[in-house]
């Protein structure tokens, strides 16, 4: 019986130590970093956690590769929508590769990086369109937001397929996370607008009960987040303003 | 006593020795099957063959992965809350349909190789017939193969390794993705003659592969392999790999519609078919027997079969029963179709499917006599895909009243009961009638495993008695191909080749069959928006739906993720009693309301890298040879 105890006992410990010994510690260090376009960030769409736990969900991505070891499987790293992105890494070396599928020219030449404690990085990418000055206006009378922006050429050959305004109630803004959003046109290099309603009475619809609820909502907060949207021709997703904030006052 | 122990030993010895005859050590082992006795006895072949179609996979089924029924546009999840992720997919996973099973193309492989080496007892037929079988089998997998991730390294033979340290003999590279659809091609043309599995007087089986599954099976995949040669070339950038891994030359279209209408065409024209109207008098029910009635029913060609004496049994009725009607204490009502495919069934004059709940003016709702009056003159399709409010299932009325809606003088108030089966009548309502506020079958807003969509599924659910407990369960089978199919498939190869009379025919005796009148299409009416339509409405719940999206090449436009696109949304109608007294033409009456269904979260989103899906990163790790799929 003595001898019982005794075991349980010697188990427990082994057990205990076991909690220490083979562990490995957390990853230490941090990437930061942007992606880039002659020293401008790149606005994207907001990246989602889905509900398994938040493998891919759509948003643009990076990905790391860390050769050498058994597992050799993609880190993803998802891009902010203000084109920053960060991962907690261990020290070592790794590869950086840009992922088809985003508004960008595909180059999937990877960048090596020696990751040493914490560092930043800036990403460069050659976007299809770039969208310049954007501005909204609130026009009070007729509860509608106008947009106005430039979108540039920068790939030759690529034509928009569209651009969308998306008005949003946070400042997380696209046109899959929005209240409502519109798309329109625009020419490359001159400037177009688009006039989004937002007034709960424009969408009678039964199908629309939500968005005539959120938007009263909205119209009540009286400020809304805005963003420019401009997509390529045969490419997923678009690429986005920077957001802005607007009233949206009647006095 | 002496010579009786010589004696003993001495027969002790003998027996010994008589032991010890030639092939002591070479005896036939009782408890293992040896290879020679396997394949020399056609009922073990066919018990491997029943295994391998066993393993044949679906993304929707009635066993298994049927949840995956609600993941789409026609249905969402009103069964249990934990499962509502199923109405919150911010967007379809790049894996999600991702398949690689080279497993069963293994153990095909092997199957065929040893059938000929060592079947000697069988005859030339039964080798032929099941050698046929199996590369039937191993071509469907290859079918699943191409249609998910796109070309895939052909592998026909078994792969053997040699312990020299160099996998790399056993390293393939994908082919390309017209390879695949020719090699499925060839495979039917080679062995079709083979496959017997017809009756005496003629009846082709359903459940095994003959002749016309394999026909079955050229007509869908040729099909598809035309679409996605013709659809993907007209997007703005089309899919593709340099290597051809994916994406097929717009060139190659006409003859792969050509070769999949022939094929569609001697299915037809054979006569060992006919589209089941074995329920002349109620269309409804006629379109619910042609899928689900197994007995005389020779609509079905190719079918997973299930069988209550074998104990082969599923609980797909079980878990999608209407809650008023079920048999067992839990589960029901998982899968309830949306209001978007419910309003996708034309009315029979063949205007618009769109339910008339409002006055064309907005300013008052329609008052109905009966909840089920909304959907007089509709396409029996309907019916018979979905248990509809007023309608009933198995001889009992599914009762789905949302609430009532009282005139207070100026306008509506809505009111919903917090219990099902809930009457409108005191102490919680003082001024209440005692007439029912809330059906037994629900719609509601937040209870679970009662329709959320105001619709519940009939499609595929039993509707014999008891077949929705747990203690007898279901065996309603599922169809892989039904003629149906196969009209549509013809349909729409005509269509594309321009031959649009028989396109119309074709499409005319299926809806003709839902109650249209006779050709109701014709040749200067049919459009590729008609007959996609006709898919949706005639497939629903069969497999084909994100299937068809895909080659069509729409799927990123029909589920693009934003909130303001109808599509993407799924949609509900519920049922509100009218109170109204001293207004007889209102009072008593039935209005519908048209909302998003309260537990739907997100919008459908499918991406371009959802086309093909992702390649598992273990699988480029083991054969660096493998290319991965667009955007991935």
């Amino acid at each position: 019986m003595k001898l019982n105890i005794f075991l349980s006992l010697s188990l427990a410990l082994l057990l205990l130590a076991s909690c220490t010994k083979d562990n490995y510690d957390p990853p230490g260090s941090t990437l930061t970093g942007r992606v880039v376009y002659q020293g401008q960030p790149i606005g994207v769409r907001t990246p989602a956690v889905n509900n398994t736990g938040g493998s891919t969900t759509g948003g643009v991505q990076l990905e790391l590769w860390q050769r050498g070891y058994q597992l050799f499987t993609k880190i993803p790293v998802y891009i902010n929508q203000d084109g920053t992105f960060s991962a907690s890494l261990f020290d070592g070396d790794y590869k950086l590769v840009r992922l088809g599928g985003a508004p960008w020219q595909n180059n999937t030449d990877s960048i090596d990086i020696q990751v040493r404690g914490s560092m930043s990085i800036d990403v460069p990418v050659v976007p299809y369109f770039t969208v310049n000055t954007p501005s909204f206006t609130f026009n009070k009378t007729d509860t509608t937001i106008t947009g106005t922006f430039t979108a540039t050429q920068v790939v030759a050959g690529r034509t928009v397929e569209s651009a969308s305004i998306s008005v949003g109630s946070t400042q997380f803004v696209d046109i899959i996370n929005c209240v409502v959003s519109r798309n329109g046109s625009a020419a490359p290099g001159t400037p177009a607008s688009i006039t989004i309603s937002v007034n709960p009475a424009r969408y009678p619809a039964a199908s629309q009960d939500l968005i005539r609820k959120k938007l009263a909502e909205l119209l009540q907060k009286q400020y809304s987040y805005l963003r420019i949207g401009v997509k390529t021709n045969g490419v997923g997703e678009s690429i986005y303003s920077s957001v802005q904030k607007i009233d949206l006052k009647f006095q | 006593m002496k010579t009786l122990y010589k004696f003993l030993i001495a027969g002790c010895l003998l027996t010994t020795i008589a032991g010890c005859k030639k092939n002591w050590l070479e005896r036939t082992p009782q408890t293992i099957i040896l290879e020679d006795q396997v394949w020399n006895d056609p009922k073990q072949i066919l018990g491997l063959l029943a295994n391998y179609y066993d393993r044949l996979p679906t993304d929707m089924g009635v066993d298994g992965n049927w949840r995956n029924m609600a993941d789409y546009d026609d249905a969402m999840w009103s069964g249990y809350t934990g499962e509502d992720g199923r109405n919150n997919i911010i967007s379809y996973a790049y894996s999600r349909w991702a398949y690689w099973d080279y497993t069963l193309i293994r153990d095909i492989n092997l199957a065929l190789e040893s059938i000929e080496k060592y079947s000697v007892k069988l005859t030339d037929v039964q080798k032929k017939q099941f050698s046929g079988e199996l590369r039937f089998i191993r071509a469907y997998v290859y079918f699943e193969l191409v249609k998910r991730m796109g070309g895939v390294p052909l592998v026909t033979k078994q792969l053997i390794y040699d312990f020299s340290g160099d996998p790399s003999s056993l390293q393939q590279p994908r082919v390309k993705e017209s390879d695949i659809y020719d090699f499925i091609s060839s495979e039917m043309d080679a062995i079709r003659e083979d496959l017997k599995n017809v009756d005496d007087k003629g009846t082709p089986s359903n459940s095994r592969a003959n002749k016309f599954t394999a026909l079955a099976l050229k007509s869908r995949a040729l099909l598809y392999a035309a679409s996605i040669a013709k659809y993907n070339n007209l997007m703005a950038s089309p899919i593709s790999l340099p290597g051809g891994e994916v994406g097929i030359p717009a060139s190659k279209a006409t003859e792969y519609y050509t070769k999949s209408l022939e094929a569609s065409k001697e299915i037809i024209t054979s006569g060992a078919f006919a589209l089941y109207k074995g329920n002349p008098a109620n269309l409804g029910e006629n379109f619910y027997e042609a899928v689900v009635r197994k007995s005389s029913n020779k609509e079905a060609i190719f079918v997973r079969d299930f069988l209550s004496a074998k104990n082969k049994r599923h609980a797909f009725s079980y878990d999608n029963i209407p809650l008023g009607i079920r048999e067992d204490n839990l589960s029901s009502s998982c899968i309830t179709p949306s209001l978007n495919l419910v309003e996708s069934y034309e009315y029979l004059d063949g205007s618009n499917g769109a339910l008339k709940t409002n006055l064309p003016d907005n300013s008052d709702f329609i008052y109905y006599n009966s909840p089920e009056d909304i959907f007089a003159n509709k396409d029996a399709r309907l019916y018979g895909t979905v248990i509809l409010p007023g309608t009933s299932f198995k001889g009992r009325s599914v009762q789905i009243q949302a609430g009532v809606m009282k005139w207070n003088g100026t306008a509506y108030q809505t009111i919903e009961g917090s219990q099902l089966g809930a009457t409108y009548s005191p102490p919680a309502f003082p001024d209440g009638d005692g007439k029912l506020l809330t059906g037994s079958s629900g719609p509601h807003r937040s209870i679970q495993e009662v329709t959320n969509s105001g619709f519940y599924l009939r499609k595929f659910v039993d509707a014999g008695a008891g077949t929705s407990t747990r203690g007898i369960l279901s065996d309603t089978w599922w169809v892989w191909f039904r003629l149906g199919e196969i009209y549509l498939n013809a349909a729409e190869a005509a269509f594309e080749l321009d031959q649009k009379v028989d396109a119309a025919t074709w499409i005319s005796a299926l809806r003709e069959r839902a109650g249209f009148a006779p050709n109701s299409v014709t040749s200067a009416t049919i459009t590729m928006d008609r007959i996609r339509n006709e898919r949706r409405v005639e497939l629903a719940f069969e497999d084909h739906r994100v299937w068809d999206l895909k080659r069509w090449r729409i799927a990123d436009q029909v589920w693009n993720g934003q909130p303001n696109n109808p599509n993407a949304t799924v949609y509900a109608l519920y049922p509100y009693r009218i109170i109204r007294p001293g207004d007889a033409a209102r009072d008593g009456k039935y209005v519908f309301v048209k909302l998003t269904a309260p537990r739907f979260r997100a919008p459908r989103f499918f991406q371009l890298g959802n086309y093909y899906s992702a390649i598992d990163q273990g699988i480029i790790n083991n054969n660096p040879k493998i290319v991965r799929n667009p955007f991935h």
